[in-house]
């Protein structure tokens, strides 16, 4: 990895063009990221020119583009970021977050390949839970009574009320507290689909939804 | 599943073999048992006790403290380094912890610990082969309720009382704290730390703890705090 980074900065440089040691599909990705190299530092000129002039905005831009950077630098088929870019200032987090997932690539590719089957089967079977206070949910061991030390009283309480909360979710079966409850997510996304549905579509999003028919035209009668 | 919970188990029991137990069966393995290759053996003898859907572990009777991971623990300073404090926990080895460890402390302002004073503490690391490792703060860096116990007194439990004092069924505790004002830190390595307004309250709280090893069932405790909240309002009147 770190040979091929460090020939892409140097081709791009024009420093040396002809020493590339890849051939085939390498030399295919190669120009990917070529590309890619320039077309960062042409982004990162574009965005950094009227930053530097219009100030406040500017941590935000940088913290943008960094997630950014890094999003695109994880995904599976990965296009990698040039390290120049990785070693500015701004680019830190995004840096070690890729350097961790190269080592744990890495690990998975040594040692991924003697994890028997039996091992993965009951290491779903098993799991050990030495700890007395996740399995007798114990309480936590600081008490006070009758005012005697408030701060201590007061995170009682509150170890009080998470447990009261977390029997509660246990009893309702959920899982997390939400702002915006299942069925009311539901019904917006349905009036959003609504909203920007053809008029043809319509019946199919409403049940009991039917258009209204004209009456059919009758003929005057006479009489 | 050789066994049934409510049974006693024996070190060396075999629980269950894994080869021959359907695929779709789980099994949390807590305290008291432990797997050996295919197997789950019991490692203490008790009595083997589930809990919906698939904990299972051992309810023993004992004294000597091993550490695990995440346990809150009174220890007792043995020893001052430069950057970090040995504190001995009642286990087989020393603990360490360091003096950046506390609540708000750094390299200019540390704590001020002599060789003797008690602190409760969490284990970081509990690992049979590594030298425990204590703090006293959260992973946000707040204290908790964890740091240094001043004055006080400090009885020794035997672990399993240590435990019934911290689970919801037995509130031995709050019986007490409803008459006596008094704060405590309960270490799970059986060592109790009680503080109370008078030197009364806290005899009356300690001997109540120390006491209601013996108690059986939760009438028997209830009982047993009863007379001891008579006593004391007994002694107090005297006074």
């Amino acid at each position: 990895m770190v040979h091929r980074w460090s020939g892409v900065e140097s081709q791009w440089a024009g420093s040396a063009a002809g020493v590339m040691p890849f051939t085939g599909c390498d030399q295919h990705n190669e120009v990917a990221l070529k590309k890619l190299t320039r077309a960062e530092v042409q982004l990162i000129l574009f965005i950094s020119l009227p930053a530097f002039v219009w100030n406040p905005f500017y941590r935000l831009i940088l913290t943008s583009l960094n997630s950014i950077m890094s999003s695109l630098a994880q995904k599976p088929g990965r296009l990698r970021l040039s390290k120049n870019l990785l070693q500015m200032k701004f680019m830190q987090r995004a840096h070690e977050k890729i350097i961790q997932e190269d080592e744990e690539e890495e690990r998975e590719a040594l040692y991924g390949s003697e994890m028997t089957k039996r091992m993965r089967e009951q290491g779903i079977k098993t799991r050990s839970e030495p700890s007395w206070l996740v399995v007798n949910s114990l309480h936590f061991g600081r008490v006070s009574f009758g005012g005697f030390n408030p701060e201590v009283e007061k995170e009682m309480e509150e170890e009080k009320q998470r447990r009261a909360k977390r029997t509660r979710e246990l009893d309702s079966g959920k899982k997390m507290d939400t702002d915006v409850s299942d069925k009311d997510m539901t019904s917006f996304y349905l009036t959003m689909a609504k909203k920007f549905s053809k008029k043809r579509d319509r019946s199919t999003l409403t049940p009991g939804y039917s258009p209204q028919r004209k009456k059919p035209m009758l003929k005057p009668q006479t009489s | 599943m050789n066994f049934e919970p409510g049974e006693i188990v024996m070190p060396g029991d075999v629980l269950v073999d894994l080869d021959i137990t359907p695929s779709e069966s789980r099994f949390i393995i807590g305290p008291g048992l432990r797997r050996e290759d295919n197997k789950i053996l019991a490692s203490k003898s008790g009595i083997l006790q589930k809990k919906e859907p698939h904990i299972f572990w051992v309810n023993s009777k004992e004294r000597r403290y091993v550490p695990v991971r995440g346990d809150a623990i009174i220890g007792i300073i043995i020893q001052k380094g430069a950057d970090t404090y040995r504190v001995d926990i009642g286990a087989s080895e020393p603990a360490s912890l360091s003096v950046l460890a506390f609540e708000g402390a750094t390299k200019k302002t540390k704590p001020i610990l002599q060789i003797g004073d008690l602190v409760y503490a969490r284990l970081l690391v509990a690992n049979k082969d590594m030298e425990p490792e204590l703090v006293c703060m959260d992973s946000a860096g707040r204290k908790r309720g964890l740091g240094p116990l001043e004055e006080g007194f400090l009885i020794t439990l035997p672990l399993h009382t240590a435990r019934r004092l911290l689970s919801s069924d037995w509130p031995l505790l709050h019986l007490l704290g409803r008459e006596i004002s008094y704060e405590a830190a309960v270490g799970l390595n059986g060592r109790v730390w009680i503080k109370g307004r008078t030197i009364k309250d806290t005899l009356a709280v300690a001997t109540a703890l120390e006491t209601s090893s013996e108690c059986r069932s939760e009438s028997e405790m209830r009982c047993l705090v009863e007379r001891i909240l008579a006593c004391r309002a007994g002694v107090a009147q005297e006074d």
